[in-house]
């Protein structure tokens, strides 16, 4: 991405230029992006100019609401290279795989095997349906693909796989990794939250049986996710949840219930965050899937670069030849109070960024020993406000 | 410019073929009847009454083109707002009328509408349509049973063909036309609905096929993916949305050689307004309304321009259209050597599917569709404007073909056509997904899409 386009991009970006605030350096994109004017203006159109409810009524409105959420159906499934009704729109990437967990029938005599690098959400669904196997990471940051090799000859029933690190940004070879799971007989899922926002086609490219992420890290309002499932897949899971919306017929003994994806969209969603998503998209797509995936990776370089360089700093999993995201996170050397370093950054410099276990303890208390601070980075960040960052926490550590 | 027939006969209401008179003659008919169906509208439906009264017409002067001009404009929203009290011009209940079709059409934009006309109306209407081709309308009438098969977007019917739960009989319409199922995301047809719809192809016989030109190629191409003949019908019209060289050279290509194929331009509001004669142009029904074609500043474009197709019922004693703005644009044609009295033009799309060059430049969803041309190495394709500068064309590559020679072909036809300025992303891909409508566009532009500002 140029800089001229990078210019125009931040300028969407109403957040950026709160003059009560003052410049700003948003670096917890990671947790959750910031939104361009376009997304905001999708979901306020809604609820300003419409406000029906969807798939209910033949009233103009409703019929108007419907048409805006399935053609967000088909805008995300076109970013993703994915089918239409492969698309289920979900509260967010915890409730996907939640819903994947809860749905497939598994017992504790089922082996699920997962990665260390794994949120929560990719872990304790599993923990609480089947018996669960960690796959370790590295100190490099890097997946033991030796380990995970030994645990897929145990013919795991599912492989629950994360394609960026929340905390490192490592990017684990996962296309590579779902094909050998898939050549052992499991079903794989791809907790993919940090991964969509940065790259298209993530399904089609994964080739996994299903994907998750949620819109909020990806421009998109809070409150909606989405789990992309091959057809075949879907059709395994049994709904967690039912009611309104998910059946065709219902008499006093019988309940048919409605094809995949609707079955699994209980109650009325949130409509306007759907809406939202569906802008979302058009959004990155109107940036560029390719300019978009370039700038991340060269913030990815400018960060661990940077963090490197500084003396107090230990980047965590910050081998350089890995593929990764702009996510950085560091212990610094002498200072366990990491939340004040985070709430000077914020107070004084205006750089916000995380600190604490990431929702990811097992990995960061491997890896760290303790909470960390993390640095992430998205579209509307520079060059610059990498240096500015830096140049802040060097003052804070120093002061400290 | 006046779009009244190019040559020295017309095809007159309820008239099966051309009957002879003069040019000036007919506009002058024509004109009577238009400025007739806005007296009759004026004093029949309330809605149209208070808009000419805003307006300030004093609809009993009316006289002449220039009193005609004066008359405002009326659209689909007007139409949706109003109907059925506002507009429907009858005395008594819609319910208590003979004849009546009542239809609910989703909109090629987004836009719905309720409307109603008398069968008898669209039966006129189509007669005088097809006059421009002779074969297929001697066809179409020779049919021994009219069946008819319908395979198109389900929003299209007013029957729901796109759940598994209908029967053929809950599909079959009125004047026996057989809706087909099939999904509303074409490419994602479940087989089984495929299988359906092909037994029911075999069980209806259908004589003809009134048809979206993109689902009937996706159909015939599972005719031969299962090694069965094509079905035996003896004419096919295309029609919901462009009918692509792509899609027609399959349709083309599958069926036996004598069939004859035709584009078709139908809306649910006032039945069919314009067919392809044998030449493959293009040609407005001018018998059964009164034609414009007009600019942005509401003047008649010359022959070569392009201009939004108004147009006004005639003798419609049931729900009158008075200067009907159809949102579709046209290109005037010089007139045809078929010998065609009416106009000839070309169907641009519709303004919001144009493509938006970073030069300043339109290109139309028609002129696109002729850049990619009969393509035989394509069997479906869209092309969607992202941004102000960002394009991308989607592709699916027909079997046995060398898809990425293709796609570099089609990326240097485009490019040059495109300009310098724009970024184009040329992608093979196995699946398109349908519009939310069940619709196929294959061009949408730059009224599409949220990117950067």
């Amino acid at each position: 991405m140029t800089l001229p386009d990078l210019e125009h991009v931040r300028a969407d970006f109403p957040a950026l230029r709160d003059p009560d605030a003052g410049p700003i350096v948003y670096l917890d994109s990671a947790a959750s992006t910031l939104r361009p004017e376009q997304v905001i203006d999708a979901v306020a159109d809604y609820y300003r100019g419409n406000g029906a409810n969807i798939h209910r009524g033949k009233h103009y409105l409703s019929e108007l609401a419907s048409d805006r959420y399935e053609n967000a159906r088909l805008s995300v499934a076109e970013f993703l290279g994915a089918r239409a009704a492969e698309v289920v729109f979900v509260r967010n990437t915890t409730e996907a795989l939640n819903l994947v967990a809860g749905g497939l029938g598994l017992t504790p005599a089922d082996s699920v095997v997962t990665t260390l690098d794994a949120h929560h959400s990719n872990l304790l669904p599993w923990r609480a349906h089947a018996s669960v196997r960690t796959v370790p990471v590295l100190p490099s940051g890097e997946v033991d693909l030796d380990a995970y090799e030994r645990e897929l000859r145990r013919e795991p029933r599912v492989v629950a796989l994360t394609a960026c690190s929340n905390v490192t940004g490592v990017r684990p070879p996962v296309e590579r990794m779902v094909k050998q799971a898939r050549d052992a007989g499991a079903l794989v899922v791809v907790d993919a939250a940090q991964y969509v926002p940065h790259r298209g086609n993530a399904f089609r490219d994964l080739g996994a049986d299903f994907i998750a992420f949620s819109a909020h890290k990806m421009c998109g309002p809070a409150g909606v996710g989405v789990l992309c499932g091959r057809l075949e897949a879907l059709e395994q899971l049994r709904p967690t949840a039912i009611g309104g919306g998910t059946v065709d017929w219902v008499s006093l003994d019988e309940t048919r219930i409605r094809r995949v994806p609707h079955r699994f969209e209980y109650g009325t969603p949130d409509i306007a965050g759907v809406i939202g998503l569906g802008a979302t998209v058009d959004y990155l797509e109107g940036v560029g899937l390719g300019e978009l995936a370039a700038h991340d990776s060269a913030l990815a370089r400018m960060l661990l670069d940077a963090c490197a360089a500084s003396p107090r700093l230990t980047v965590i999993g910050g081998d350089a030849s890995l593929d990764r995201s702009a996510i950085v996170s560091v212990a610094i050397e002498g200072v366990a109070r990491l939340e004040h370093v985070a709430r000077a950054l914020s107070d004084s410099y205006g750089v916000m960024c995380r600190s604490g276990h990431l929702c990811a303890q097992p990995l960061v208390d491997h890896l760290a020993g303790g909470p960390v601070l993390r640095l992430s980075a998205y579209l509307y960040n520079t060059p610059t406000e990498i240096e500015t960052a830096l140049d802040a926490l060097e003052e804070i550590v120093r002061a400290l | 410019m006046d779009l009244g027939p190019a040559g020295t006969t017309a095809t007159r209401p309820g008239q099966d073929g051309p009957a002879t008179t003069t040019p000036a003659r007919v506009r002058t008919n024509r004109l009577d009847l238009a400025l007739a169906e806005a007296r009759y509208a004026y004093r029949h439906a309330s809605a149209y009454r208070g808009l000419l009264d805003r307006a300030g017409v004093d609809v009993d002067g009316l006289a002449d083109l220039a009193d005609f001009r004066s008359l405002p404009l009326t659209d689909k929203q007007f139409y949706r707002a109003n109907y059925p009290a506002g507009v429907v011009a009858l005395a008594g209940p819609l319910s208590a009328e003979q004849h009546v079709l009542i239809s609910h059409s989703s909109g090629t934009g987004g836009q719905r509408l309720t409307t109603a006309a008398h069968t008898y109306d669209l039966a006129r209407r189509m007669a005088d349509t097809t006059s421009v081709h002779l074969e297929l309308k001697r066809r179409l009438l020779r049919a021994r049973s009219q069946r008819i098969a319908r395979y198109a977007a389900p929003n299209c019917s007013d029957v729901e063909c796109a759940s598994p739960l209908t029967t053929m009989e809950s599909r079959t319409l009125r004047d026996g036309t057989l809706v087909l199922p099939v999904g509303h995301d074409l490419l994602a047809t479940r087989p089984s609905m495929v299988e359906q719809a092909i037994e029911e192809v075999g069980i209806h016989r259908p004589d003809w096929f009134y048809t979206d030109a993109t689902h009937l190629a996706f159909l015939l191409r599972q005719y031969r993916a299962r090694a069965l003949p094509p079905p035996a019908v003896s004419a096919v019209i295309l029609t919901y949305t462009l009918a692509t060289h792509v899609a027609r050279r399959q349709v083309v290509a599958a069926l036996a050689p004598a069939i004859p194929v035709a584009e078709v331009v139908s809306m649910s509001e006032l039945g069919w307004v314009a067919m392809e004669c044998p030449r493959g142009v293009l040609h407005l029904n001018t018998a059964t309304f009164f034609m414009e074609l007009l600019d942005a500043t509401a003047a008649e474009v010359p022959e070569g321009g392009v201009g939004e197709l108004v147009a006004t019922s005639l003798r419609d004693r049931l729900l009158p259209h008075v200067r009907y703005r159809t949102g579709d644009l046209y290109r005037r044609l010089p007139p045809c050597p078929c010998g065609s009295p009416f106009p000839a033009v070309r169907h641009e799309g519709r303004a919001v599917h144009h493509l938006a060059l970073p030069d300043g430049r339109g290109l139309s969803p028609k002129e696109f569709d002729d850049l990619v041309g009969a393509d035989p190495g394509v069997v479906l394709y869209r092309m969607q404007q992202r941004s102000p500068r960002r394009f991308r064309f989607s592709y699916v590559p027909a079997e046995g073909t060398d898809g990425t020679a293709t796609g570099a072909a089609l990326r240097e036809r485009i490019v040059a056509a495109l300009g310098p300025d724009a970024q184009v992303e040329v992608e093979q891909v196995e699946y398109i997904a349908t519009d939310r409508t069940g619709k196929f566009l294959s061009c949408l532009g730059a009224g599409i899409g949220g990117g950067p500002r």
